[in-house]
């Protein structure tokens, strides 16, 4: 055996996972837990697409009775919720968790067991979420669940609500963690040369998400919080007889709203950033305006929240201001497009399905920006806010600005995940169908929400001339469901076929690229240093089967220790070698302890809560016995 | 370079420098505790916005809340970061036995704290509840919060009491300390915040 | 293969321009409504333009061969970058920001008539405190006239919004907010409520109607009167009404004083019964007593089980409520 053949099998043996369901449990690897957030990601938009499709239903006719209200006003609820928190941050979290280390040169993620709890307890947390339909008691007030009717059990009684705001505490959690972690990783475990000028848009776009959420989460876990505390305790604070406000409510929710459709837009960015790129055969152009223009982003969306509120009485001045920055966060937005236009103008353009549904991105983005604009100034918000302008504008954003580009994101990276290319032909047939079914269904709701149709509506009269809209809009809902179909169709169809992608199909710059597809265990043999920002298209390309003197990583014969190395400082510059957990069942069992908590919390039982209460402390002690017992800290 | 062929060790090629920069574990708590301060910052908004909305804070017959055993039990939580300190200044030179008393020292001094906010959670309810209204709600939550941190707070104090006590802790090597160190003066700190704004404000805005 | 996409978007701004005035915001009736409105088209037609001119950079992009040498690309990237990353929007976007405060700014409040409205689940109590009326789901208001709407509510969030008068404003409880409105012509507009409020959220509609002042004047002496004086016949049915209607329902001028549904001593003049939801004849009034809800099912108003003559009696009462 070749020292390379040695080395790598030694590797493979030291960080491979255990077989079958006990590695199920206890895997701590970050690239099975980004696939794990991928399929649960997905899993969670098909649920929230059918129901979607169940509104359109109702929706396509006037007076219509295929749902009643009730089970309308609980499906546009849960299909905004899920949207959100289970399908639109956690499948961006999926991407990141499975590429940043890759896209690092390095390992692991800076804490993996703190990896492996944040997928459980988001996991669990749609469990939580979808245990009121087996209940019987959904959420039923929206997505953002508005006091007081939300707080007040006289409005909203039943446990509908307290799923929804436990629920959305319990998921901020995980999201809050995978922050950390993001942030830790990304400062810490760059691969040697890889300066922050260096690092890939889309590591840069993951930290930016990642500082987002640690300043906005808090304030989406106190809403919902005190809205509990209101239910549960008959607290004060959103009952105006009693000297709360219903408004501070919406200050809350919307501090953290506002910041997170850039806490989902903004690694949408850092995906085409990869992308367009790639099909391009040239380097990202503008490359520092794009990193300066995320940072903006970031943080002129905490100064925009009171635009969700206009329509609540807003005085003048505080009203000109928030329209204001949000006229101003249109300007990196725009840099963000030019510079991508500027790369595809002076590039070699390829084709191929990524780069369609990075144009896809165009088309609909743009026009949901221009419309961004339009509500932003404060008198025809007035009009707009509310309706069905508003439904368009927010799908434009988000399916635009989100769905598109990750769903080029997966035809991006599926081949390097599973190791197998997707069909091109379905692949542009799924995009084309997307495309229209998604005009035809949201455009359409621009104008009928100026003609007066609100949002949240479970039926409509007749004699509005509201009726052609509405059919044409359910007509392309179930379109854009279809293309959707083509695109699962090509992902099974991949796995099936089995046509091998090799390393680099593409032939990407970045380190990512530089692992076999799929990657081993282990990512790197030869722990790559970087001097420029697209390692492969530079001479020196690293070889990820050559392993070269000075950047091994591997413990002395006899200990069987995960090792990587930790960087530091602007130049990332070694400092240690840091040493990985191994698998570990505690974070599952932590998650499950929360859980029982939230459960008890939820059933407001004080015994189902010491047995969470035991669980939980049990589960964290378990976590850090190896630390508690001595050895390295 | 090449690589020898004659070993499958070639981590003694490896020149890395070992035990550098802070630990990650220290990095996390840091980032946790800058989330943690949002939230605090976040708890203290509803409060003083709940006051812009209420003719007179606190609100109706309540009486702004007692200054002297607050302001006493105050005192003692602030010391005991200095004691923490202390304690952290005496490993460093190699002392365990100062480590120890220190531990010791913030967690009393925490205790008594401790036990002056359960007392005025006995008491309080005669007055007002936190269905009371809205002061009521915002007052038992930011104090109860802050309290909460604080235990947990206590119990990683007890925690490295007992490593300390195992000789877990010397000179060289105390990292664990700092981490659990920059936890404990957060809480401190948000109280220095807190106090101020739910004890003193009242008695500043009330005629 | 973009172009089919431009086409799209051609025949959808066609569809949008084709509607014009067809109602909602796209027909404004009076000056509360024409400023947004004014500013609505100069944002299509801008926005148009960029979403067009973005599309062209993009199709010029697809098809140019790539530049020739690194320094020249770059020279390039940083010139699209500024021009159409910075120039460009940056003055847009300050003239919008400046109409914008000018609106704001000019919006005079100096109203002839305050109008209380009074938000409720799921319909709006109106009340002219100088006159003395109390109705429900309809505003009538003299042409001509800036009106201003005191809006308020005990229970939930709701939102006032009539889109052809003006844009919307919620009704919070613990918050008094006001609302400008002002009609040119006579008319019936309609709105509905625009802040999900439960369950029959969808069935909340209102009616702005708008009268020449001599007109106004006949209808609100006509509504501040107290219910006519009752024949014999119509006695029966206010016997039946204040057995099974007067815990919630008030007729001034009787012993009826309910303050949980709405006022109905001049029911009979209103267009609609349940907030927009059925047309107000005797047929659905008798549904809407016996059950209302099989109509608007979640409302709070409970079936009330009257045998077939009362009720006979019961809606010739309520149809004299004039």
């Amino acid at each position: 055996m070749t020292t390379t053949a040695r080395i790598t099998e030694r590797l493979e043996r030291v960080w491979a996972d255990a077989p079958g369901v006990p590695g199920f449990f206890n895997t701590v690897d970050h690239k099975r837990i980004g696939v794990r957030y991928l399929v649960t990601g997905f899993a969670f938009f098909l649920i929230a697409g059918v129901q979607a499709l169940l509104i359109r239903t109702q929706l396509a006719v006037p007076e219509n009775d295929f749902l009643s209200a009730e089970a309308f006003n609980r499906l546009f609820t849960m299909h905004g919720t899920t949207m959100i928190f289970l399908f639109n941050t956690p499948i961006l979290s999926g991407f990141g968790n499975y590429f940043v280390p890759l896209m690092l040169g390095t390992r692991d993620m800076a804490f993996p067991k703190l990896n492996a709890v944040s997928y459980w307890i988001y996991l669990l947390s749609g469990f939580f979420l979808y245990g009121s339909f087996l209940v019987g008691e959904v959420p039923n007030t929206g997505w953002f669940a508005y006091a007081p009717l939300s707080s007040e059990e006289i409005f909203t009684p039943g446990l509908g609500l307290d799923f929804w705001t436990l629920g959305v505490i319990f998921l901020g959690l995980s999201t809050t963690v995978g922050g950390i972690n993001f942030i830790v990783t990304i400062f810490k475990m760059r691969a040697p040369g890889m300066t922050l000028s260096r690092m890939p848009l889309f590591v840069w776009a993951i930290l930016v998400m990642s500082f987002l959420i640690l300043f906005s989460l808090p304030a989406v876990t106190l809403g919902p919080l005190l809205m509990e505390f209101d239910r549960a305790f008959g607290m004060a604070f959103f009952d105006a007889a009693r000297g709360g406000d219903p408004i501070l409510y919406q200050h809350l929710f919307w501090f953290w709203g506002h910041p997170e459709v850039y806490i989902l837009f903004v690694p949408a960015i850092g995906m085409l950033a990869m992308i367009i790129p790639t099909f391009a055969r040239r380097p990202q152009a503008g490359y520092t305006w794009v990193v300066a223009s995320l940072v903006a982003i970031g943080f002129i969306s905490f100064g925009v929240w009171v635009h969700h509120m206009f329509a609540t009485g807003v005085p003048f001045l505080a009203a000109s201001f928030f329209s204001a920055a949000g006229l101003v966060i249109t300007i990196p937005s725009a840099i963000e497009i030019f510079a991508w236009l500027a790369t595809l103008w002076t590039g070699r353009i390829r084709w191929g399905t990524p780069l369609l549904f990075a144009l896809g991105f165009l088309s609909i983005f743009v026009l949901g920006g221009i419309t961004g604009v339009m509500v932003s100034m404060v008198p025809f918000d007035l009009q707009a806010t509310d309706s069905y302008f508003v439904v368009a504008h927010l799908h434009y954003v988000l399916v635009g600005g989100v769905v598109f580009p990750v769903f080029g994101a997966f035809y991006y990276w599926l081949p390097k995940i599973t190791g197998y290319l997707m069909d091109e032909r379905l692949g542009g047939t799924s995009f084309w169908i997307m495309l229209i079914g998604f005009h035809l269904t949201f455009f359409p709701m621009h104008i009928v929400g100026l003609l007066g149709m609100p949002r949240r509506v479970y039926t409509f009269q007749e004699g509005l001339g509201w009726d052609g809209y509405n059919m044409v809009q359910s007509i392309g809902g179930y379109m854009f469901a279809l293309g959707v179909l083509v695109s699962v169709a090509a992902f099974v169809l991949s796995l099936i076929k089995k046509t091998p992608a090799g390393n680099n199909p593409w032939n990407a710059g970045t380190l990512e690229w530089a692992t076999t597809s799929p990657p081993a265990e282990y990512n790197f043999a030869a722990m790559p240093a970087v001097t420029s920002r697209y390692p492969l298209w530079s001479p020196d390309a690293p070889d990820p089967t050559e392993p070269r003197a000075y950047d091994v990583v591997l413990a002395a014969p006899g200990e069987e220790k995960h090792e990587t190395l930790g960087t530091a400082g602007l130049d990332a510059e070694v400092e240690d070698i840091l040493v990985m957990p191994h698998p570990s069942y505690w974070p599952f069992l932590l998650a499950v302890g929360l859980f029982i908590g939230f459960v008890a919390m939820l059933l407001r039982s004080a015994p189902i809560g010491v047995v969470g209460l035991v669980w939980t402390v049990t589960s964290m002690i378990g976590w850090h016995w190896g630390e508690l017992k001595g050895g390295d800290h | 370079m090449s690589v020898p062929v004659t070993t499958e060790d070639v981590s003694r090629l490896l020149q890395v420098p070992r035990g550098r920069g802070r630990p990650k574990g220290w990095w996390g708590i840091v980032i946790l505790l800058m989330n943690e301060a949002v939230l605090f910052s976040l708890l203290l908004f509803v409060y003083f916005y709940l006051s812009t909305q209420a003719p007179s804070w606190p609100p109706g017959e309540i009486e702004p809340p007692e200054l002297v055993v607050s302001g006493i039990r105050s005192v003692l939580l602030w010391l005991s970061s200095a004691t923490l300190i202390w304690g952290e200044r005496g490993i460093r030179k190699g002392k365990q036995g100062r480590l120890q008393l220190g531990l010791l020292a913030t967690i009393v001094l925490s205790g008594l704290f401790l036990a002056g906010h359960v007392e005025e959670m006995i008491r309080l309810p005669e007055e007002f509840i936190w269905a009371t209204n809205a002061y009521g709600s915002a007052f038992y939550t930011i104090t109860n919060f802050h309290a909460a941190h604080l235990t947990v707070g206590v119990a990683l104090l007890l925690f490295a009491l007992l490593a300390a006590r195992r000789g877990r802790y010397t000179r060289e090597n105390h990292l664990g300390l700092a981490t659990i160190g920059i936890y404990w003066h957060f809480v401190d700190f948000v109280w220095a915040v807190v106090f101020p704004s739910l004890y003193l404000y009242p008695h500043l805005t009330a005629p | 293969m973009k172009r089919h996409v431009f086409v799209l978007a051609l025949l959808a701004l066609a569809t949008a321009c084709s509607t014009a005035g067809e109602g909602g915001a796209f027909a404004p009736a009076g000056e509360t409504a024409r400023q947004p409105y004014l500013l609505t088209w100069l944002m299509i037609i801008l926005g148009t333009a960029i979403y067009l001119l973005v599309g062209a950079v993009l199709l010029v992009a697809l098809r140019r061969r790539p530049a020739a040498e690194e320094a020249h690309a770059r020279r390039i990237d940083r010139r699209m970058i500024i021009v159409g990353g910075l120039l460009l929007p940056a003055p847009v976007l300050l003239l919008l920001l400046v109409a914008n405060i000018a609106i704001l700014a000019g919006q005079d409040s100096d109203p002839t008539m305050r109008i209380e409205v009074e938000g409720y689940q799921y319909w709006w109590e109106v009340r002219y405190p100088e006159q003395g009326i109390v109705t429900a789901n309809e505003v009538h208001i003299p042409t001509g006239e800036p009106i201003e709407l005191v809006l308020s509510t005990e229970d939930v969030i709701h939102s006032w919004w009539v889109p052809e008068l003006s844009g919307k404003r919620d009704l919070i409880p613990g918050q008094t907010n006001v609302l400008m409105i002002e009609a040119d012509r006579p008319g019936i507009y309609r709105g509905q409520c625009a802040e999900f409020c439960g369950i029959q959220h969808a069935n909340m509609a209102m009616f702005v109607v708008a009268h020449e002042p001599a007109e106004f004047a006949r209808w609100a002496a006509s509504q501040a009167a107290p219910a006519p004086a009752l024949t014999a016949d119509l006695q029966r049915g206010q016997d039946v009404f204040i057995d099974n209607c007067a815990g919630c329902h008030a007729v001034q001028g009787t012993p009826a004083n309910g303050q949980e549904g709405p006022d109905l001593t001049h029911f009979a003049s209103r267009m609609t019964i349940g907030a927009g939801t059925v047309p107000n004849d005797r047929g659905h009034l008798g549904g809407w007593v016996a059950n209302a809800q099989s109509i608007k099912p979640g409302n709070l108003m409970p079936p009330i089980p009257i045998p077939a003559s009362g009720m006979n009696d019961l809606l010739d009462y309520l149809e004299s409520l004039r």
